[in-house]
């Protein structure tokens, strides 16, 4: 049966284009004050903020920063740790035991609190979140590439290119790692779904970014502002569900990628 | 069989009831089979509980609860303490004399008072703990004024300063740091390094409330009254500390009833809980002004926010109706020009209150020379230089993004006048921006907070000016070191009295309305709900709220 990506993937090509066009599609500069605390009306469809800011496209303009995020750290993540996890099975003897007790060692560091750790010492920027997530994270996929790279390694196609004399560096961008696109790619959305997650728990937290809109932030100060305990369900809800709705989508196209392979 | 099976099945759930009637008996000594005695309207009250943000980390005056509670002569009491107008009154002496010129006060102490372990207090024990304070503790800047401790006799003792600050030196004795609370010397004096020991016998003092038990699973700290306490027993016989995480846990615990009141030094429930609140008709909100404020200070040591007329044009620029919605809904309105907050001594009621004037805030920018000559919408310096405004917010885990939020709307509100001002990005934990603030003071525009410890102590000017004294060599916390500035602080420290002291902070308002020194951001209203439907006879301390010394001593059952 023929795989429908877009009926899995139509609400993150929602989001791609409200990221892209956020400028055209938010009712206001997500950055103008106006009245404070306005519940949903017509001028400001979901409320404004503690400082008068328009809720919705405060949304709007925070699909990009987390979609930067989570595309941006999971492209880096996951390249780095593909290579990373095919040079440890290319290689095998101590580089392999080197590179597999750096990835065992990355992989018992619990990656959330030290993005928290690292955002509280770094300046507050995207890139340095985009940063710290892809410091804690490579190690789940640099492990699985390697698995798979291992088996790979001993099928006849690479025992061949060996033979004919091809360098590990051409082996493996050209023959190994395009035939673990399949895995590669399902380990991306994942790495996507949980950089986002994360972005959204230290933006959350009041790590995040400064100059940012994110949906973390908008949490952040949902929570903050008692808006959890007086009911103002128009500020905490909507990021909650974009948040959702997103990492639901990664998962579900990746489980097109994997009835794909 | 049917028959054993059933014998069993009643052993099991006889035993489960046992387990299960085991499981509740509490720490709290109270009946839980409801056979407990109603209480008598009008009696002592059996046990209050009592929600805070603190931490029961050691067993010993350095303890988080201990040392905020010891503000308030809790467990171990100062020799004075503040009234409910934060005046300074007698505690654990009968009375106390500031000498004519304000360089020594003499302490005046009942005979007959007790530790906790049932000793009696001595002279040798107050001079002790001084002497501790002095040369081992080093407290803040105020208390190394003391010069010497004399025991007089049996029950007075003098303390010695080195200027005349002995009114001010008390003001702050009832605040100080960490661990400087009054020792037994029995106890204490031998000693190597105070903050290792630990347990229940560190934990002696001489305040009406003497430490029971910690429960650390439930996060619970228990203290009995001190029946030998020298002003009588309290009449609450019992206080549960609940601690908790954050506001947000202290708001649940009043929905489920858990506490009656909440402690918290200085930092009520903010008015966004309010609505939350209402709902709870065993409650009073405990509505108190705070007697600090979140402000807006500026470096006098850099050349732009040095210059007055830049500083007027800021304050012309904000738009404080936002400010101070942001900072606490519709419980935060715009204070008067100056910083010290209503209900503070020092406050002077006739100085205007804060509005935005963006004309005004342009007018002077361009009178000043500060206009923008390259086109770009941005304002150049005088010599045409690219003027950029760095604008710190403060780093405060209690306070979550409160500043940052403040910071975001006065960078709005100078670019609206044509200054470039442009987010601290790199002040992201607490040494950041102590670093940034108090120790390099390389900010420009810092969004911060007087707190109301400070406001009560010695007024907010504690913060702004970069020394002070009578001998013009203590080094505080601020930038602005104008003659005139230091010399007005100076008085402040220098006061002998009461009026000199409240004469000096009106003198500081008014300098601080003129100069633009620093911009209060709100008058902030908190919260410090207590229950009035079960008991009665609450005492306010101004600014704390409910749980004070004196309601230990007035509260009732219902």
């Amino acid at each position: 049966m023929k795989y429908n990506w877009w009926k899995r993937g139509w609400p993150l090509a929602v989001l791609l284009l409200a990221a892209v066009f956020a400028g055209p599609l938010a009712p206001w500069d997500p950055w103008e004050m106006t009245a404070p605390f306005l519940r949903p009306c017509w001028a400001h469809p979901l409320g404004t903020n503690d400082i008068g800011q328009d809720i919705l496209s405060e949304l709007i303009y925070g699909a990009r920063t987390s979609l930067l995020v989570g595309v941006t750290a999971s492209l880096a993540v996951t390249a780095f740790g593909s290579f990373y996890g095919a040079c440890a099975a290319w290689f095998g003897g101590w580089t392999d035991r080197l590179m597999m007790a750096l990835i065992n060692v990355a992989l018992a560091v619990p990656s959330l609190p030290l993005v928290i750790v690292l955002s509280a010492f770094l300046d507050r920027s995207v890139w340095n979140l985009i940063l710290c997530i892809c410091l804690t994270s490579w190690a789940g996929t640099a492990r699985v590439v390697r698995a798979r790279a291992m088996q790979l390694r001993e099928t006849g196609f690479i025992r061949s290119c060996r033979a004919m004399g091809c360098g590990p560096l051409y082996t493996i961008l050209r023959h190994l790692l395009p035939n673990l696109k399949e895995l590669i790619f399902t380990k991306g959305l994942l790495s996507a779904a949980s950089a986002m997650l994360t972005e959204t728990s230290v933006s959350y937290l009041g790590l995040g970014p400064l100059t940012s809109k994110s949906w973390g932030t908008i949490l952040n100060d949902a929570f903050r502002s008692g808006g959890l305990f007086n009911g103002y369900w128009w500020w905490y809800l909507p990021p909650l569900a974009c948040i959702s709705l997103t990492v639901f989508s990664f998962l579900s196209l990746r489980g097109g990628s994997e009835q794909k392979g | 069989m049917k028959f054993l099976k059933q014998f069993f099945g009643f052993l099991l759930c006889a035993a489960m009831t046992v387990s299960l009637a085991a499981c509740g008996a509490s720490l709290d000594g109270t009946e839980s089979s409801g056979q407990a005695a109603a209480p008598v309207s009008g009696s002592d009250v059996e046990l209050l509980h009592v929600g805070c943000i603190y931490e029961f980390d050691v067993e010993s005056p350095y303890c988080d609860l201990i040392k905020y509670l010891s503000y308030d002569s809790f467990l171990y009491a100062n020799l004075v303490r503040y009234d409910a107008d934060n005046e300074v009154v007698p505690c654990l002496c009968e009375r106390f004399e500031i000498a004519e010129d304000g360089t020594a006060v003499t302490f005046y102490f009942k005979e007959g008072i007790r530790w906790h372990d049932g000793q009696p207090l001595t002279m040798e024990d107050i001079a002790f703990s001084l002497n501790l304070w002095l040369d081992v503790l080093k407290p803040s800047v105020a208390l190394r004024y003391m010069k010497s401790v004399e025991v007089l006799d049996e029950t007075s003792i003098r303390v010695n300063m080195q200027s005349s600050c002995a009114y001010v030196f008390l003001r702050h004795m009832i605040m100080s740091s960490s661990g400087c609370v009054i020792y037994p010397k029995h106890i204490w004096e031998n000693v190597e390094d105070l903050k290792s020991f630990t347990g229940k016998a560190a934990m002696i003092g001489c305040g009406p409330y003497q430490y029971d038990a910690y429960d650390s699973e439930a996060k619970i700290a228990y203290f009995n009254r001190f029946e030998d306490y020298h002003e009588g027993a309290p009449t609450i016989k019992r206080i549960a500390f609940h601690l908790y995480e954050s506001p947000e846990s202290v708001v649940m615990a009043y929905k489920n009833r858990e506490i009656d009141c909440m402690f918290q030094y200085a930092a009520g429930l903010a008015g966004t809980y309010v609505p939350a609140l209402q709902e709870l008709d065993y409650l009073d909100t405990g509505e108190e002004i705070n007697l600090g404020s979140p402000i807006l200070v500026f470096n006098f040591q850099d050349a732009l926010t040095g210059d007055l007329e830049f500083r007027k044009a800021v304050y012309y620029a904000l738009d404080y109706d936002l400010l101070a919605a942001a900072n606490g809904g519709e419980y935060c309105v715009p204070a008067g020009k100056g910083v010290i907050s209503p209900g503070n001594i020092g406050y002077v009621q006739d100085l205007p209150v804060n509005r935005q004037d963006t004309a005004e805030a342009n007018r002077l920018l361009d009178a000043a020379g500060y206009t923008d000559k390259n086109g770009d919408g941005f304002r150049e310096n005088r010599d045409g230089s690219e003027m950029k405004i760095l604008v710190s917010p403060a780093y405060s885990p209690s306070k979550g993004t409160l500043y940052q939020r403040l910071a975001e709307v006065v960078i709005r509100d100078l670019q609206n006048v044509g200054i470039n001002a442009y987010f601290d990005e790199k002040v992201s934990n607490s040494d950041a921006w102590r670093a940034r603030f108090s120790q390099d003071k390389n900010f420009q525009i810092a969004i911060t907070a007087c707190s109301q410890g400070v406001a009560i102590i010695d007024t907010v000017n504690q913060s702004l000016v970069e020394k002070a004294g009578a001998d013009g060599t203590l080094t505080w916390n601020g930038t602005n070191n104008t003659p005139e500035y230091v010399e007005i602080f100076s008085k402040i420290i220098d006061s002998r009295n009461p009026e000199e002291y409240a004469a000096a902070a009106a003198e500081s308002q008014r300098y601080l309305a003129e100069q633009m020194a620093a911009v209060s951001l709100g008058v902030e209203r908190m919260f410090y709900p207590y229950n009035t439907a079960d008991y009665t006879d609450w005492s306010f301390r101004s600014g704390n709220g409910a749980f004070s010394y004196d309601t230990w001593f007035t509260l009732k059952t219902k």
